[in-house]
C-alpha cells in the first residue's frame, strides 16, 4: 500500500503526465518518468526484501507480570533490506524494534523486551515485519507464524513480617513447643541391617525366610499448610487478580521458608499443586469459576492440611465464626463441618486481597498492614 | 479557539540536520532550474539565498512558538499575491511568467516556517512543482543538468524521511521518539551492518546513491515506454510579450545575414555561413558555401512539416526573385492575428485539411518573416503590423531577435497520390501566366522535361517522374565549385555539374515542370529539423535552411514536393511530430541521419549497406544468444534455488556429490524433488543405507536449529565414501 508520501508521488506523477501530454513537452515526460521510477523502485525495495525473509522467534516459556521479558528474533534475508520494523509479542503485550539494515545472507539477531501487563497463558502471536523501504513510498508487511506460548505468572511481593509471624506456626506445622512422640504404623518387613533395633525383629517372618527380617514403620507426618485460592465466580477480574497475587506472594514466602505448603483451589474439583512452577503455572491461568469458597471448603479441608484461605469476595464470611470489623456477625457463622479449624479462614477488607487471621493483621495489596 | 490553536500549533519538531540539508538542496536546485530561463534570471540569486536563510531560521526556531512568524509570512504572502494580480492584469496573455514568480516567492516565504517533518515534505512537493515548471519552460538539454542533482537530493530526502518514520514506528507508544538506544530498545545485537547501538544512519549515503542509480536507470526505461498522446491544448499558445512595436520595413523583406542584398539581385552577395541567402527578395543560384550548425530555432509542433518562409515565382536564369511584392496589412497588436489569404492562395481543398499547431522559439536572429507550416491561419505574436503577400508568405515589421516566441495555427493539406491523380480542372489564367513563365532556356532542358513526362497519364505522375529523375540521377553535394561557365544555372546543373544544393534541385524541378506545362514555384524556408526525443522539440539549424517546390493541382491547391535527395520526402510530412513511443523517435532520428549521410556520400552509403547486412545478422545472432542465455539463466536460477535449499558449507557439497554420483548411475534428482522424495525413489530400487543416512543428515541440517558440526560432516563423508565404494563394486540396486 502506498504511504502518504507515495500517494502524493502518485498524484504528482499523474498530474505531470497530463501536463506533459497537453503541452507535448518531452522534458515533462522526463520528469514524469523520474516520478514513476521512484514509485517503482520504492515499491520494489519495500516488498522484495520481505519475500524471502526468514524469521525465527525465541521466547521464554514463562515470565512474570510487570517484569520485562526478552524475546529474541532472528532474521535472515537473502536480498538484505533496510528499515525493517519488527513487532512481536502476544495479546496485550507487544514490542517493536527497528532493524536499520539486514545484511544479505547474514542471520541478524535482535532482542526485544516485552513487558507483560497481566498474568495468563498466551499464544505467541505471529511476528510482523514491516518495511517502508528506504524510499518510504510504499508500506509492506509480512507475518511469520509463531509457535508456542508463554505463561505469565502473577507478580509477588514480600509478605510483611507481621503477617508472617502469624502464619509461621501454621506453615511449619503444629503449635509451638516440643514435638511429641507419635505412634508409628507398620509399613512392612525388610532384611535386617546392622544397627536395626533387635526389638523390631519379626521372628515369625525370619523363621519362614531363614534370615533375620525387621519390621519397618511409617512415620505419620504432621500435615502442612494449604493456601486456598478463592475462585468465587462472583468476584471481578480485578479482585481475582489481587487474590492471586496475594496467594502467590504467600506461597513464595512459604517456599522460601522450605515449608510444606501446597496451593489449592476448586475448579470443578479439588486441584492441588506442589512446587513453585506447577503452582505458579496454575495461578497464571485461574479464572473465577467456582462456587463460594464456603461451599467448597469442606472438600478442600479433606486433605487434612491447615488452610490459609485467600479470598476477596466478602460473601465468603458467611461461614466464619469470628467477629468482623464493624461488629457485624454474619448469620449462621460457624465452621463448616469437616473443616479443621487450625487456622480460621480469613477474609479481606474491601476489594483488596489480604491474608491474615481472625484476630490478626490484614495486609493490603499495596504492602501496608492494617490492624483487624 | 481550538481551531486557532491547531492552526498555529506545529507538529513534533524535526531535528534531523541531514534531512533539512537535503530538502534545502532539492528546493535550491529546483529554483535554479526555473531561474535558468530568461524570464526569471533576476530571481536567480536572491531567491535561493533567501530560501537558505529561511531554512536556517526554521531550524533555529523549531519547537518554539512562532505565531508572530506566521503573521508576518501571511502578510508577505498577501503582498506577493497582490503583485501577481497586477502583473496578470498588465499582460493577460502571459500568465505563466507571473504565476511562476508567485510560486518562487511562496516557496521562499514557506522556507521560513518549516519546523516539522511534514513541512519539509511539503517543501519537497513544491520543489517537484518547480521542476515541472522548469521543464515546461525548458527547450534544450540543460534541464537534465538540474534534473540529475535534483533526483539525488530528492532520493536522499526520501531516505532520511523514511528512516525517521521507521524510528518513530519502532518506538512504543508513550516513549519519546529518537531516544531509544542500545540492545534494550531492540537494536540488533548481531549480524547487522553498522554499529549495533543507536539509531545512526551508517551507510545511508552509499545506499541512497545506489538507489539513485537504480531510479535513473528505471526512469530511462519508463521514459522510453511512456506513451505520448495528443493533448487537448487547454492553455493559450505561447508567444513573447509585447516587444518593439515600431514598423521598420513596411512590408519589405530584410535578411540580417545579408543586409546589403538588393531587390534585383544583380550583384552576388558574399557568403555568410550564419544565415541563409534564400530569405531575401532573390535567390542567387551562384552562391556557394556551407551553412553552420548553429541552432536558429526550436519548434514544438503537432505535426512534422517544412517551415515555409518565402515563395519565388520568377526564374531569371541565374536565380529567382519575387515578382510581386505588394502586401496586405493586418493589425498585429492583439494576438491571435487572423491571416486571410488571397489571390494565389485561394485554394479548394479536395481533402480535409489538418490543424497544425506550432510554437517557434527563436535562438538566433531571423529575417522579418514568419516561418510556419502552410497555410498559416492564426498568428500569435505581438507586433506592430503583419503583412501578407500574394504567395501566402507573412512579413513582419521587425526581425525576429533571439528569445522571440511565436505560435502559428495552420491548416495543412496532405493529399494522397490517389487524390492528386484525380485532380482535374482548368488552371486559372493568372496562375498559368505567373507559374508557367520561363526565360529563354536551352532546348535540352525542355527536351528532358518532355521526355520525363511522356507516357505519364496524369499531372501527378508527371511531377513524380521528374521528382524521381532528380533523386536518382543527381547528387546532393555542398562542395560544388562555382559555375565554371556563364549560362543558365539549371541547364548547367542538369547536364554538366549533376550535383548541387537544394536550390539547384528545386530550381531544376520547377523549370522542368514549367517546361512541361505544370505550374510550379520555388519555396524557401527550413526543413523540419532534428527532433530531440527528450525535449520533444525540433531543433532547426542553419544547415536546415532549404528550398523545395510547390506544384499547383487544380481542385486541390499548392502541394509540396521534395526534389533533393536526403531530405524528408513530402509524403512523410504531416505525420505527428511525436510518435507514440520515444524509442520510435530515437529510431527515426537514427534512420534520418543515416539516410542523409548515405545521400550525401556514396562511400558512406556502401558502408551503411554493409553495416545493415551485418546488423541484421547480428540481430539474429543476438536473438539466438538471448535465447541461449535465457535457457541457461533459467537453469542457473532453478539450480541456485535448488542449491539454496541445501545446507551451506560442506554438507551441501557432500550431498551434491552424492547426487552427481547417483546421476551417473541413472538416478537424476529432479529440480522439484525434495530430499526425501529423491531418497524414496532411489531406495525403491533397493536399500541404500548411505543415501538414507546422508539424506537424514541433510534434512536435519536444513530444518534444524543449528549448523552441521564437524562430526556431522565427518559422518557424511564416510557415508559418501561408502556409497561410492558400493556403487563401484556394483553392489547397488540397478536402475
Amino acid at each position: 500500500m502506498p504511504t502518504r508520501e507515495g500517494t502524493s508521488a502518485l498524484l504528482l506523477a499523474g498530474a505531470v503526465f497530463l501536463l506533459a501530454t497537453n503541452l507535448a513537452s518531452g522534458l515533462l515526460f522526463v520528469l514524469d518518468a523520474l516520478l514513476v521510477s521512484l514509485l517503482f523502485v520504492g515499491a520494489a525495495t519495500a516488498h522484495v526484501p520481505l519475500r524471502r525473509l526468514r524469521v525465527e522467534q525465541q521466547a521464554p516459556a514463562r515470565g512474570v507480570e510487570g517484569v520485562p521479558l526478552p524475546v529474541e528474533i532472528t532474521l535472515e534475508s537473502p536480498r538484505g533490506g533496510r528499515f525493517f520494523v519488527v513487532e512481536c509479542g502476544w495479546s496485550g503485550a507487544r514490542a517493536r524494534a527497528l532493524v536499520p539494515h539486514a545484511v544479505p545472507g547474514v542471520r541478524a539477531t535482535i532482542s526485544l523486551t516485552v513487558v507483560p501487563p497481566v498474568r495468563g497463558r498466551f499464544a505467541l502471536e505471529p511476528v510482523t515485519v514491516a518495511s517502508r523501504g528506504p524510499l518510504g513510498l510504499f508500506a509492506a508487511s509480512r507475518k511469520f507464524p509463531a509457535n508456542g506460548g508463554v505463561t505469565i505468572w502473577p507478580r509477588t511481593r514480600p509478605v510483611p513480617s507481621g503477617v508472617m509471624a502469624h502464619l509461621i506456626p501454621v506453615l511449619e506445622g503444629g503449635s509451638s513447643g516440643a514435638r511429641t512422640r507419635q505412634a508409628e504404623d507398620l509399613y512392612g518387613v525388610r532384611d535386617y541391617r546392622w544397627g536395626d533395633n533387635p526389638a523390631h525383629i519379626h521372628w515369625r517372618s525370619s523363621a519362614r525366610r531363614g534370615a533375620l527380617v525387621v519390621r519397618e514403620f511409617e512415620r505419620p507426618v504432621t500435615p502442612g499448610a494449604a493456601i486456598v485460592v478463592d475462585l468465587d465466580s462472583r468476584q471481578s477480574p480485578e479482585q481475582l487478580d489481587a487474590v492471586v497475587r496475594a496467594a502467590a506472594s504467600l506461597f513464595q514466602a512459604a517456599l522460601d521458608r522450605e515449608a510444606d505448603v501446597v496451593l489449592t483451589g476448586w475448579e470443578e474439583g479439588v486441584v492441588q499443586h506442589r512446587g513453585r512452577e506447577p503452582a505458579m503455572d496454575w495461578l497464571a491461568g485461574v479464572t473465577p469459576c467456582s462456587p463460594p469458597v464456603a461451599e467448597v471448603l469442606p472438600k478442600l479441608a479433606a486433605s487434612g492440611r491447615h488452610l490459609i484461605v485467600v479470598a476477596a469476595n466478602t460473601g465468603s464470611e458467611a461461614w466464619l465464626g469470628e467477629s468482623w470489623p464493624g461488629g457485624s456477625r454474619p448469620a449462621g457463622g460457624s465452621w463448616p463441618e469437616g473443616v479443621t479449624p487450625v487456622l480460621p479462614a480469613v477474609r479481606v477488607a474491601g476489594a483488596s486481597a489480604g491474608v491474615g487471621t481472625a484476630s490478626g493483621l490484614v495486609y493490603m495489596e499495596d504492602g501496608t498492614v492494617q490492624a483487624w | 479557539m481550538v481551531g486557532w490553536r491547531r492552526l498555529v500549533a506545529t507538529g513534533a519538531p524535526e531535528h534531523s540536520v541531514p534531512l533539512r540539508l537535503w530538502t534545502l538542496a532539492s528546493v535550491v536546485v529546483s529554483i535554479m532550474a526555473v531561474t535558468a530561463h530568461d524570464d526569471f534570471l533576476e530571481h536567480r540569486l536572491i531567491v535561493p539565498t533567501l530560501v537558505a536563510a529561511g531554512f536556517m531560521f526554521s531550524y533555529w526556531r523549531r519547537g518554539k512558538r512562532n505565531w508572530w512568524v506566521k503573521l508576518i509570512l501571511a502578510a508577505l504572502c498577501l503582498q506577493v499575491g497582490w503583485q501577481f494580480l497586477r502583473d496578470v492584469y498588465s499582460n493577460p496573455f502571459h500568465t505563466s511568467v507571473p504565476l511562476t514568480v508567485l510560486l518562487l516567492w511562496l516557496q521562499t516565504l514557506h522556507s521560513f516556517d518549516v519546523p516539522a517533518r511534514r513541512d519539509l515534505l511539503f517543501s519537497l512537493l513544491s520543489s517537484v512543482i518547480l521542476m515541472a515548471v522548469a521543464a515546461a519552460f525548458g527547450r534544450d538539454m540543460t534541464y537534465l543538468l538540474y534534473l540529475v542533482p535534483y533526483a539525488l537530493a530528492a532520493v536522499h530526502v526520501l531516505v532520511h524521511n523514511s528512516w525517521q518514520a521507521a524510528v518513530e514506528a519502532a518506538v512504543p507508544p508513550g516513549r519519546a521518539p529518537g531516544i531509544a538506544t542500545g540492545a534494550a530498545a531492540g537494536w540488533p545485537t548481531r549480524g547487522i551492518s553498522g554499529p549495533a547501538a543507536g539509531p545512526r544512519l551508517q551507510g545511508m549515503m552509499p545506499a541512497a546513491n545506489h538507489l539513485l542509480i537504480m531510479v535513473l536507470l528505471v526512469a530511462g526505461v519508463v521514459f522510453t515506454l511512456t506513451p505520448r498522446y495528443e493533448g487537448v491544448r487547454l492553455v493559450t499558445l505561447p508567444f513573447s510579450p509585447q516587444r518593439l512595436l515600431l514598423d521598420f520595413f513596411a512590408g519589405r523583406i530584410f535578411n540580417p545575414a545579408y543586409p546589403g542584398g538588393g531587390d534585383d539581385g544583380a550583384s552576388q552577395s558574399l557568403w555568410n555561413p550564419r544565415g541563409y541567402f534564400g530569405f531575401g527578395t532573390t535567390v542567387d543560384l551562384r552562391m556557394r558555401g556551407r551553412l553552420d550548425e548553429t541552432v536558429v530555432m526550436r519548434v514544438r509542433s503537432t505535426h512534422q512539416f517544412n517551415w515555409r518562409a518565402l515563395v519565388f515565382d520568377t526564374y531569371t536564369g541565374s536565380g529567382w526573385k519575387i515578382s510581386d511584392n505588394r502586401v496586405y496589412e493586418a493589425e498585429g497588436r492583439f494576438p491571435p492575428i487572423s491571416l486571410a489569404h488571397r489571390q494565389d492562395e485561394i485554394l479548394r481543398y479536395g481533402v480535409r485539411p489538418i490543424r497544425v499547431t506550432q510554437s517557434f522559439f527563436i535562438e538566433a536572429e531571423q529575417p522579418n518573416v514568419v516561418f510556419a507550416a502552410p497555410v498559416a491561419e492564426s498568428l500569435y505574436l505581438s507586433t506592430a503590423r503583419v503583412y501578407l503577400d500574394r504567395y501566402g508568405a507573412i512579413r513582419l515589421s521587425s526581425t525576429l531577435p533571439p528569445g522571440t516566441v511565436y505560435s502559428v495555427v495552420s491548416r495543412a493539406l496532405i493529399p494522397d497520390p490517389g487524390r492528386l491523380r484525380g485532380a482535374q480542372g482548368e488552371i486559372p489564367a493568372d496562375l498559368r501566366a505567373r507559374y508557367l513563365a520561363l526565360p529563354q532556356i536551352p532546348g535540352r532542358v525542355r527536351d528532358l522535361a518532355l521526355r520525363l513526362v511522356a507516357d505519364q497519364p496524369t499531372a501527378y505522375d508527371r511531377v513524380a517522374s521528374v521528382n524521381r529523375h532528380l533523386w536518382a540521377e543527381y547528387r546532393y553535394d555542398l562542395t560544388i565549385p562555382p559555375q565554371r561557365r556563364p549560362g543558365d544555372a539549371v541547364d548547367y546543373f542538369l547536364f554538366e555539374e549533376r550535383r548541387g544544393y537544394c536550390e539547384q534541385f528545386a530550381s531544376a524541378m520547377v523549370v522542368l515542370l514549367r517546361a512541361a506545362e505544370i505550374p510550379a514555384r520555388l519555396v524557401t524556408g527550413y526543413a523540419p529539423g532534428t527532433l530531440n526525443p527528450l525535449t520533444g522539440l525540433y531543433e532547426v539549424r542553419n544547415s536546415d535552411a532549404h528550398a523545395w517546390v510547390e506544384v499547383f493541382f487544380p481542385g486541390v491547391g499548392w502541394v509540396e514536393f521534395e526534389p533533393t535527395p536526403g531530405f524528408p520526402d513530402t509524403a512523410t510530412l504531416g505525420a505527428p511530430a511525436l510518435r507514440r513511443w520515444v524509442w520510435q523517435d530515437v529510431a527515426e532520428l537514427l534512420r534520418a541521419r543515416l539516410q542523409a549521410l548515405a545521400a550525401r556520400s556514396p562511400a558512406a552509403a556502401r558502408v551503411l549497406e554493409a553495416a545493415s547486412v551485418l546488423a541484421q545478422g547480428a540481430l539474429w545472432a543476438g536473438i539466438a544468444l538471448a535465447g541461449v542465455l535465457a535457457v541457461a539463466g533459467t537453469r542457473l536460477i532453478v539450480g541456485s534455488r535448488q542449491a539454496s535449499e541445501m545446507p551451506g558449507g560442506g554438507l551441501g557439497e557432500i550431498y551434491r556429490r552424492m547426487c552427481a554420483m547417483l546421476a551417473r548411475r541413472g538416478w537424476r534428482r529432479a529440480p522439484s524433488e525434495t530430499v526425501e522424495e529423491f531418497r524414496q525413489r532411489v531406495e525403491a530400487s533397493g536399500p541404500m543405507p548411505e543415501v538414507a543416512r546422508l539424506s537424514a543428515l541433510v534434512e536435519a541440517s536444513v530444518y534444524g536449529q543449528e549448523e552441521p558440526g564437524a562430526e556431522v560432516l565427518a559422518e557424511a563423508r564416510r557415508h559418501l565414501d561408502a556409497l561410492g565404494a558400493r556403487l563401484r563394486k556394483g553392489h547397488g540396486p540397478s536402475r
